[in-house]
């Protein structure tokens, strides 16, 4: 016979066990060990939805094993304790319940100072329901989308009902069941209707079946989620039927805590599917029409029935030869670890039964999360969900009208009797008596008593109690705000962080076209936004010596690039740019920036006129895919007549650095580029080896730079040829941290780098690209206000001796050590022999510094003065060469 | 503690809309520290069901511009011996924040981060990946393979406390004083003569009020509305998850700044994970599956044993976002109308120094000067006080 583990013993099963049916058939009667004061639970509810059956399984804690098919080879185990689970020392801390009341920690452990600090530890390792795998690795999942007519929530009569209504009228149907359809119903004919049901629909085209799937809630759509073993499926249906079914109402009494109390659905499921007695002699409170028929099941499974505990109205449906005990109530359960004896009470006076197991049946709790969640979308209850207890046909017939989509208007659920003494909820072990002293202490709403008591907060979150706490609120006099139900809040039943995860497309990687040629000649990659980029082909010193004395290549294939036309163009770009355009000759090119409403700098490129055909604009990296509905956003207000086209990852770009540039390009081109066809601050279209490409003369490098736009596939083969014909000029390719270098030696700005969110021209020193004497653009209200005001801050330029310079982040102080900002980029320049930097520095009484101090943690202080202009070259001859 | 109820005056010397933690700070200083008691607080729902009772309990003072430093510092200061100040203990522990950085341009942000706190004397560090992993084992440095931790700033004072507590603290030590506080009650609008605000309209009748403070979080442009006056806030909805209770695992607080996630074990067990503000502006807070979908997918590269615990509720907030990430608080343009707002994801942190600083300035009509930087027209002076690199996540 197969079987699986139990801390340590072989566990047999039989066809059709669940873990927990196998365990109890072998005599496991302690389940798990309460929350807070580690009492012994047993199985109780077996429907899934009480948390005392959780394990861990195969390593994964918090397994519901009474809804988990037992396979062999299982490691099953109970949350350790010591000794054992089923003898737990820890449980004489209810001996000390007084000093232990409902909220405790905030009334304690505060003083004297420090108490808390060495109870804490304590505290957090009681804390828990299992111990975290730190060795499992990620499932991989995939996600599936489904977008049917209906979707089903609940293999039952009702949702099956439901499901072949809508599939018999040609809708395509999606029915999701948390386990194995007619898995929990006992063999009779309700089974066998189930069974034949879902094979109908199983053979309909328009059906499809997902079981040991858990929908795991209903979004805003509506959406829903279900988990599946194989796959998280995403439905997006157009109406939702959620037949979720009920749960039995929850027993609160004294010791209706322990092992041997059962939910009526519960025992007989134990008893009529798996075969397994959950008692010898038990007392059964048969409340509800249908507990008749588990009182039978149990009956014929062979268990003595000690009485039947019924109110006046079904006192008849009580078997012969079984003892009723008419209007009365089970209000005790006693015994050592076990139910030993029940107290009734009942025509006044109190009667005590000798049994081994309670079933009570006192009446049935929709099972709403999903329905509750659902805030108005088209989703509609059926069944048990919305009308409890209802017999077999009605459900069906509910089923079958919400999936024509209409609602049968639900049964009035009464409330459960107020508790009065007992477990309310057995997650987080909190006892009617908790509830009474938190409401004397002012927590006097079922939110506030959950917060405070953590009543309903648990692994079933509040699926058994949650009616008990309205009850209770509504019993003490709440009024209606008081007494609302909290919020349903996803997910219905707990679900692994793995299954939600599955398929989530994180992080966002974009590669360029040339990403697998840098990475052949050694790139070590580094992330740039959702890019990876190169940092440096091995040795970033020669990389800049490369730039600065022969030629160089960069991929900048990342750059936001934009063409922008139409009748409209030059108007559009003049008011969204401070700089001028209309000016712009055709073939030019100019820096610009780009300002928020607010004044302040965000982005920055170049603009370049194409005539005709025009504009060509390039961005930063980081701001590419922002800047399209800025543009866009900009267009449509504005309502101009202008194309935007966003070719920032169908172009990609090279930049070709050094003063032995033009050399190399010359190789690879017949067309004219020579400084005077084709000077600094200008493009033209040329034929580079073959690709015919949107060459722009840009600086931001400090060398003669030309920048080559081009087809994004065509870059491998642009590449190499600029690697070939440049092999006997000392080329090699550089990455950021050469340019991080070169531009800082050109005190060029690198936008976030240098930038912060009110960052205005005047500021960053960019005063000459702002015209304030046109009419119009976005930013300029800002910065013509702005411009009324002292000016407190401003980036600006250092030089520190060297060789050591302050690192990135440095903080400046003044002479008299006032706190006068921090370095945003800070470098040794080798060419220059000292140190380069800028940074953010304060004006103090309107006078800006000449001489600041930085100093970079490591006790280091470096004296640095302010200098004006570019550190390198600062007429830019070398970029105009 | 206990709470008490009671009908409303007509009048008050103040009346405080918003029962959550701001307003119930105010409350409590307006009445220990300024002698005034004649107070109101006006919760619509039940006190703390805000930003206060959705945030993620986070404490820290690592903030960025040396204004917000001050201001942070003097909030984890009052933090520090608020549960004895209450006598309400609210599970204060300390845990030590990280902040992690996987890019290079992250790493200068968080090396410039730890320099400048320690320039102003928050004990903050960075650590290379290597003492990352020393401090912090449980991290996986690869990210999952995909973005390897670079290194962090480290802020060992980075602590958690229960967020339920401090308001139900200071809700109790403020009735103890004399405040009322009235729930399910709701400010429909507010009575302005002369330019001076003299009361607020509620559902249940109007109320008169020598001043009237907004500490309504998220929903704070709606007060304003009623006083004509327009606020640069945008609201946003935050999300965030806990999973079931286990076994302590993890003793830090855990942030990164590239992946946009933060992740801490509560004392009872819970993994907690919050992430970046919704990119849309909303007051829904009905969850959303993305979230859930791609804070799990970035929690499981930070730390890979959490993919097999179990979510157990997820949850909306509502933040009230300024375009320079830092608070709006102080007087507005209406007399004797006081704005506590611009919370956004870093409100509760703030709870003691802002009820402390705002019962100041509407006793004694003086701005104080840790408060006087986010006065509600800096952004009309140019005086921004930028905190997005460090406001993040939370």
């Amino acid at each position: 016979m197969p079987n699986f583990d139990f801390e340590g013993r072989p566990i047999p099963i039989e066809a059709g066990d669940s873990i927990a049916a196998a365990l109890y058939r072998a005599g496991v009667r302690v389940f798990s060990r309460s929350f807070k004061y580690r009492r012994r639970r047993g199985l109780y509810c077996v429907t899934g939805d009480c948390p005392n059956c959780l394990m861990t399984v195969d390593g994964e804690p918090a397994v519901r094993t009474c809804a988990t098919k037992a396979r062999a080879g299982q490691r099953v185990a109970r949350r350790p304790a010591w000794p054992s689970p089923d003898f737990d020392l820890m449980a004489g801390i209810r001996l000390f319940k007084r000093f232990l009341p409902v909220g405790f920690y905030y009334k304690m452990f505060h003083r004297p100072k420090g108490t808390w600090d060495r109870i804490e530890g304590f505290i957090r390792r009681m804390a828990g329901i299992g111990p975290v795998p730190l060795d499992l690795a990620p499932a991989k999942r995939e996600r599936r989308t489904h977008h049917p007519d209906l979707l089903v929530v609940g293999g039952g009569a009702t949702g099956l009902a439901a499901a072949t209504e809508a599939a018999g009228a040609g809708q395509s149907v999606l029915l999701v069941e948390e386990g194995t359809i007619g898995d929990q119903i006992a063999a009779g004919p309700v089974r066998d209707a189930v069974l034949q049901l879902a094979a109908a629909l199983r053979s309909r085209p328009e059906a499809t079946i997902l079981e040991e799937a858990l929908a795991i809630g209903v979004y805003e759509g509506p959406m829903v989620p279900v988990a599946a073993s194989d796959a998280l499926h995403l439905v997006f249906p157009k109406r939702v039927v959620v037949a979720t079914g009920a749960v039995e109402e929850h027993a609160v009494f004294d010791g209706s805590d322990l092992p041997g109390v059962w939910l009526g659905r519960g025992a007989a499921r134990l008893a009529g599917v798996h075969r397994v007695l959950p008692g010898k002699r038990l007392v059964v409170a048969a409340g509800t029409p249908e507990s008749f028929d588990h009182l039978a099941t149990l009956r014929s499974a062979g268990a003595e029935i000690v009485a039947a505990v019924v109110p006046a109205a079904m006192k008849d449906r009580v078997p012969p030869g079984i003892r009723a005990i008419v209007d009365g109530r089970v209000t005790a359960a006693t015994g050592r670890g076990a139910v030993a004896e029940v107290t009734v009470e009942g025509g006044g006076r109190l009667e005590r039964l000798a049994c081994d197991g309670v079933v009570l049946s006192l009446g049935l709790v929709p099972r709403a999360s999903l329905l509750r969640q659902a805030e108005g979308d088209r989703v509609i209850g059926a069944g048990d969900v919305t009308t409890p207890g209802a017999p077999l046909a009605a459900a069906m017939a509910a089923g079958r009208a919400a999936a024509r989509g209409e609602k049968t208007p639900p049964a009035p659920t009464a409330l459960p009797r107020p508790c009065q003494s007992g477990f309310v909820c057995l997650c987080e072990d909190v006892e009617a008596g908790d509830l009474k002293q938190a409401w004397t202490e002012g927590f006097q709403s079922t939110e506030l008593l959950k917060r405070y008591s953590t009543v309903t907060m648990g692994p079933c979150q509040g699926s058994l109690c949650h009616a008990h706490l309205r009850s209770f609120v509504k019993d003490q006099g709440g009024d209606e705000l008081r007494t609302r139900p909290t919020t349903a809040r996803p997910p219905a039943r707990p679900v692994r962080l793995e299954d939600v995860a599955a398929g989530a497309r994180y992080p966002l990687e974009y590669h360029t076209a040339l990403h697998d040629r840098q990475i052949a000649m050694g790139a070590v990659m580094e992330w740039a936004g959702a890019w990876k980029r190169a940092d440096h082909f091995g040795d970033p010193v020669a990389e800049y010596w490369a730039v600065r004395r022969d030629v160089s290549v960069m991929d900048v294939s990342t750059l936001g690039k934009y063409r922008v036309a139409g009748p409209d163009a030059v108007e559009f770009l003049e008011r969204l740019y401070p700089c001028h355009v209309a000016n712009l000759a055709p073939g030019r090119s100019r820096y610009a920036v780009m300002l928020n409403e607010a004044g302040y700098l965000f982005d920055d490129g170049l603009i370049c006129s194409l005539g005709p055909d025009g504009f060509y604009l390039t961005l930063t990296s980081g701001g590419a895919d922002a800047a399209e509905s800025w543009l866009r956003d900009w267009a449509e207000t504005w309502n101009l007549r202008v194309q935007i086209a966003n070719q920032s990852l169908s172009l990609g770009a090279l930049n070709v650095a050094g003063p032995k540039a033009r050399d190399l390009l010359a190789r690879l081109t017949s067309d004219p580029i020579d400084g005077e066809s084709f000077p600094y601050s200008q493009h033209r279209w040329i034929t580079v080896a073959g690709v015919r490409c949107l060459v722009l003369r840009v600086g931001f490098t400090g060398e003669l730079s030309y920048e080559l736009h081009h087809p994004r596939l065509e870059g491998p083969k642009l590449w190499d040829a600029l690697f070939e014909a440049g092999r006997d000029l000392g080329i090699r390719p550089h990455g950021l941290g050469a340019l991080r270098l070169l531009r800082l030696e050109k005190g060029h700005i690198i936008v976030n780098q240098d930038t912060d969110y009110d960052s205005t021209p005047a500021k960053l020193g960019l005063d000459w690209v702002v015209k304030l004497e046109k009419p119009t653009f976005v930013g300029r209200t800002a910065l013509e206000r702005i411009g009324q005001i002292p000016r407190e801050k401003g980036l600006l330029s250092l030089t520190f001796a060297g060789p050591d310079t302050p690192a990135d982040g440095a903080q400046l102080v003044g002479v008299d050590g006032t706190h006068l900002g921090y370095l945003t980029s800070s470098r040794f320049s080798p060419i220059l022999g000292h140190g380069v930097a800028l940074g953010w520095v304060r004006a103090t009484g309107g006078r800006w510094p000449d001489r600041v101090m930085a100093h970079d943690g490591a006790g280091r202080r470096f004296e640095g003065t302010v200098v004006h202009g570019p550190f390198y070259d600062p007429k830019g001859d070398r970029l105009r060469a | 503690m206990k709470l008490t109820r009671g009908d409303f005056r007509p009048s008050y010397d103040v009346v405080i809309i918003g029962g959550g933690g701001h307003g119930m700070a105010t409350a409590y200083y307006l009445a220990k520290r300024f002698g005034i008691t004649n107070v109101a607080v006006l919760e619509r729902s039940y006190i703390g069901s805000g930003g206060t009772g959705r945030n993620t309990t986070v404490l820290r003072a690592n903030y960025k511009t040396p204004e917000t430093i001050r201001f942070y510092q003097e909030s984890f200061q009052l933090y520090a011996t608020l549960q004895e100040e209450l006598d309400y203990h609210m599970l204060r522990s300390e845990r030590g924040l990280f902040w992690l950085a996987h890019s290079e341009p992250q790493l200068r942000n968080q090396r410039e981060r730890a320099l400048q706190n320690q320039h102003f004397g928050v004990n903050t560090v960075y650590l290379d990946a290597r003492q990352v992993h020393e401090v912090c084992p449980q991290i996986d440095m690869t990210g999952g393979g995909k973005r390897p931790v670079l290194g962090a700033a480290y802020h060992p004072p980075g602590s958690i406390i229960r967020h339920d507590a401090v308001v139900w603290g200071y809700a109790g030590a403020a009735q103890r004083l004399g405040v009322q506080v009235l729930e399910g009650i709701e400010v429909t609008g507010l009575t302005i003569q002369g330019g001076k605000c003299v009361g607020v309209v509620t559902d249940r009748g109007p109320i008169a009020a020598g001043a009237v403070l907004s500490a309504v979080g998220g929903y704070v442009t709606n007060i304003a509305d009623m006083a004509g006056i327009r606020l640069p806030i945008v609201s946003h909805p935050l999300q965030a998850f806990v999973t079931e209770s286990y076994l302590p695992v993890l003793d830090h607080i855990v942030a990164s700044a590239d992946l946009h996630i933060y992740v801490s074990q509560s004392a009872r067990g819970e993994v907690l994970i919050g992430a970046e503000i919704d990119p849309y502006s909303s007051y829904s807070t009905r969850s959303t599956f993305p979230f859930l979908a791609s804070a799990a997918a970035r929690a499981i590269d930070l730390f890979p044993f959490v993919a097999k615990l179990r979510v157990l509720r997820q949850w909306t907030g509502i933040c009230d976002m300024t375009p320079d990430y830092s608070p709006l608080i102080g007087r507005s343009e209406v007399d004797r109308l006081f704005i506590s707002s611009g919370w956004g994801t870093w409100g509760f942190k703030a709870i003691p120094v802002s009820g402390l600083r705002m019962a100041e300035l509407i006793a004694t009509g003086t701005v104080p000067p840790v408060l006087a930087p986010f006065a509600l027209d800096r952004f009309r002076r140019d005086r921004a006080v930028p905190e997005r690199a460090s406001a993040g996540t939370h």
